[in-house]
């Protein structure tokens, strides 16, 4: 088969697929491989190390019945368990994908932003108040029933931001 | 997925029914065929330390969710999904513990254990593992579908839905890619 040098893809795909049905049939191809210069030298290699690094199943008659007896004592085991109702499967959904959407760098950059834009946005609707309430009264003491509505809404709006943050 | 078949000649999918019936024995018979392929099927993508745990998740999921299969489809053809599905539930939950995906401790592990004869080879299955997991799905299922499942070439283009030469071709550009990504 490779006295031929393949003339085009198609005949690249046919010697390769022969090629590695003789590796898998375990005939010794080796020295029948002649170095043709072209790419089906790099796929022979490549085939012939996936048969010498995975070779043969590995897997013994008593490896499969040790398999098989932990198999049925693991499936037992998670029968005996209690099973979870659904309310708490789906608030353990909700956590691993809370986990897996935190744990990656370029959501927790949104996240930043986000609530650098909500505080942004306190900051500009809470400064009217706090400008409408510069009048001067040097005698006063205490807040202020405007300072005390705009503090109410400062921390409402903070709370609220939080946890909207927790939530997603 | 290729199976052992044993004395008895059951079908698969009648197993699989007799299974959701609650008979164990059905499903011994069902292991004792696909045992070799599922194993087989895991080594090639997990490290080597995890490769008995995974095998044994896929089967312990057959008990639990054959009720699921509606026989619809090969029961092979269910299986081997199962089994994709279970080995991305293992490298997702390796994902989640910050395990890197590129060289698995558990195969390192595994690698010093071994003596100097092995240790070899073990490399080779890491480069190796590391190379395929990085492949396109679809490369990766033909490779996997010829290597470790040991289908010919026109199982292969039955099991796709393609005809052999465009099975040929693709498990050629599969190649080609796994040749790529170890050379890089």
């Amino acid at each position: 088969m490779n006295k031929m040098l393949p003339q085009e893809p198609f005949d690249t795909d046919k010697l390769l697929a022969k090629f590695t049905n003789q590796v898998l049939a375990g005939e010794n191809v080796e020295k029948d491989t002649t170095k043709t210069g072209t790419d089906l030298d790099a796929l022979k290699e490549t085939i012939i190390r996936l048969k010498t690094a995975f070779g043969e199943d590995e897997l013994t008659g008593e490896d499969a019945v040790r398999m098989h007896k932990q198999i049925l004592a693991r499936y037992q085991n998670s029968q005996k368990e209690p099973s979870q109702s659904s309310w708490r499967k789906w608030l353990q959904n909700i956590g691993s994908k809370q986990t897996e959407w935190r744990s990656t760098r370029k959501r927790q950059n949104t996240i930043l932003a986000v609530s650098l834009l909500a505080i942004i946005i306190i900051i500009l609707i809470g400064m009217p108040f706090f400008l409408s309430n510069t009048s001067s009264l040097p005698a006063s003491a205490g807040l202020q029933p405007q300072s005390i509505t705009v503090i109410i809404l400062g921390i409402l709006a903070i709370i609220s931001v939080w946890l909207w943050l927790r939530h997603k | 997925m290729t199976t052992n078949k044993g004395s008895n000649d059951i079908s698969d999918e009648k197993l699989a029914h007799q299974i959701g019936q609650g008979n164990l024995n059905a499903f011994t018979s069902l292991y004792e065929r696909y045992l070799p392929t599922v194993y087989n099927r895991v080594r090639y993508v997990v490290p080597e330390q995890d490769i008995e745990d995974v095998t044994q998740e896929v089967f312990i999921a057959v008990l639990e969710s054959v009720g699921t299969f509606r026989g619809e489809s090969h029961f092979s053809t269910w299986l081997r999904t199962l089994t994709n599905r279970k080995v991305a539930e293992y490298y997702r939950r390796r994902n989640r513990r910050h395990e890197t995906r590129q060289v698995p401790i558990s195969d390192v592990e595994t690698m010093l254990q071994t003596g100097q004869k092995t240790r070899q080879i073990m490399e080779e299955r890491i480069t190796l593992r590391r190379a395929i997991a990085l492949l396109p799905e679809h490369y990766r299922e033909v490779i996997l579908l010829r290597f470790a499942e040991g289908l010919r070439f026109n199982q292969i283009a039955e099991v796709l839905d393609q005809n052999p030469d465009a099975t040929k071709s693709l498990f050629r550009r599969a190649i080609s890619a796994l040749r790529n990504n170890l050379d890089q």
